[in-house]
């Protein structure tokens, strides 16, 4: 029987990995015995699992059998990985020219369809609003022009019809939402120049401030002259005229 | 006697009255109601009172007559000739009435009596003198456009179309007509409207120099994000409806419920 200091230094080794497999037997030995000193006895049950699987062996088992085992795997794995690969190969062309094929058809007929379902939509609010504005209902005109504030985009045919009431309209309710309305297309140069001009001829004050204000809104640099005149013409209420002196602040800040 | 006497005086003066004020008035036929539009511009203290009738009738109650050597000759002015007798001008065309003032009158006041469902267009560009506009439960669409006139309406139900610089605008409707927006602004003075509490509209206050006050229970759109510090209100009311634009720009806006 080993001293408990000599299996203390077993232990050791063994778990530095550097017991050979008959100090691994001696330990087994040791801890299978019934004097176990207690300060090893944390120890027993892991060398006595230890002895008891050393024991274990698999009937007809050899290194060869497995390693056999192993190499008849991968063949038929390898073939069938290969196979899917092959036919992912050959297809692969012509899926992905589908693939892309349907995407364009796809983004087409969104876009063609889209396009022609806003156009409609667009078609449709600009015929609504030609049919208010030949009538002689100042109600009705003012109808027409609140129809340009869904629209998105606007073609020349309703710039056209808002420059028509921004200058000619003789409803000063309708002249005035006129103004808010085609300053919204004001990215449009003509639009611009539309409102600068009707800010020269504009009579009603309430009106002449929406000008300001859209032009203003807009950085249009080119209304300063007309705010001069109007900042300079006396006849014009005083209120009209501030405004016009902020707007020329505002843009010359530009 | 004595008795028969005060009656008998009494009897000449209720006719003479009764003739004086038959002189005050002037008639206009008109066979189709809605499809009529009276016009009315330049008219000073002028009230569009829908009655019962089928015809326009229009009266003063000014009590200043042509001087004494006016007798014989007709007042004369820029805008045409008096051919009413109470200083109005006024043309038939078609469907239009239009109804000028013609003579000055420094005092008094015009009531235009109308069938309910005409449409009533009132302007006056003109100075101080023009006063006060008044439209009383005219269901047809109104344009009015003043300068230093308030306008009062009473029981109308739209579309309208109202406008001033320096005057008050103060409506009472009875309903929000649906067929076409309305439109109320004043530039210095408020506009003061009440709605029956059910009126379905979409709703726009603009108020950039002043306030906006109301009672109505206004729905504010999903937009707040983009609503930061605006003179601009915007909100459904009822669920929405027909536009109704509501602006006074130097001055306050009221609505009411009714």
């Amino acid at each position: 029987m080993k001293s408990s200091k000599e299996i203390e230094r077993l232990i050791d080794k063994y778990y530095n990995g550097e017991t050979s497999l008959e100090e691994e037997k001696q330990l087994q030995g040791f801890f299978l015995g019934e004097v176990v000193p207690d300060h090893l006895k944390t120890y027993q049950e892991q060398f006595r699992h230890l002895a008891v699987t050393s024991e274990i062996t698999w009937e007809g088992f050899s290194e060869d059998k497995l390693f056999g085992k192993i190499d008849e795997q991968p063949e038929p794995v390898e073939e069938e990985k290969e196979a899917k690969v092959i036919v992912m190969r050959h297809t692969s062309k012509e899926v992905w020219f589908y693939r892309v094929a349907a995407a364009v058809v796809l983004v087409l007929v969104g876009y063609l369809v889209g396009k022609d379902s806003v156009s409609t939509e667009v078609n449709e609010l600009k015929e609504m609003m030609l049919t208010e504005m030949e009538g002689t209902s100042a109600s009705g005109r003012l109808k027409a022009v609140n129809y340009s504030f869904e629209m998105l985009v606007a073609d020349e045919e309703t710039l056209g019809v808002l420059k028509k009431v921004v200058l000619e309209e003789s409803n000063m309710n309708v002249r005035m939402k006129g103004v808010e309305a085609l300053a919204r297309f004001g990215n449009d140069s003509g639009v611009r120049e539309t409102l600068i001009e009707a800010l020269g001829t504009e009579e009603e004050p309430a009106v002449k401030i929406a000008l300001i204000e859209a032009l203003v809104g807009l950085k249009e640099v080119g209304a300063i002259e007309n705010l001069q005149k109007i900042v300079d013409d006396e006849a014009n209420l005083k209120e009209v005229r501030d405004e016009a002196h902020m707007g020329m602040f505002k843009l010359r800040d530009i | 006697m004595k008795k028969v006497s005060i009656k008998l005086i009494m009897m000449s003066l209720t006719l003479l009255a009764a003739m004086q004020l038959k002189a005050q008035d002037h008639t206009v036929n008109i066979s189709n109601p809605s499809q009529t539009t009276l016009i009315i511009k330049e008219v000073n203290r002028v009230s569009v009172e829908a009655y019962e009738g089928n015809d326009i009738e229009i009266s003063s109650n000014s009590r200043k007559n042509n001087p004494e050597r006016a007798q014989g000759l007709t007042a004369l002015s820029a805008r045409g000739k008096d051919n009413t007798g109470i200083g109005l001008n006024v043309q038939q065309n078609g469907n239009e009435v239009v109804v000028f003032q013609a003579a000055r009158r420094g005092e008094g006041k015009y009531t235009i009596k109308v069938p309910k469902s005409v449409k009533v267009q009132i302007e006056h560009t003109g100075n101080w003198e023009g006063g006060k506009i008044e439209v009383y439960g005219v269901d047809g669409e109104l344009e009015i456009s003043g300068r230093h006139n308030s306008v009062y309406l009473e029981d109308i139900s739209g579309p309208a179309l109202v406008n001033t610089v320096y005057g008050k605008v103060e409506a009472v409707f009875t309903e929000l007509n649906q067929s076409g927006p309305t439109s109320l602004v004043s530039v210095y003075s408020i506009v003061d409207v009440t709605m029956p509490a059910n009126t379905k509209a979409d709703v726009t206050i603009k108020t950039p120099y002043g306030e906006a006050f109301s009672d109505m229970d206004i729905q504010f759109g999903e937009e707040d994000g983009m609503r930061k510090v605006s003179s601009t209100i915007k909100g459904k009311l009822n669920g929405g409806g027909v536009d109704l634009d509501i602006k006074a720009s130097y001055s306050n806006v009221y609505l009411r419920k009714k």
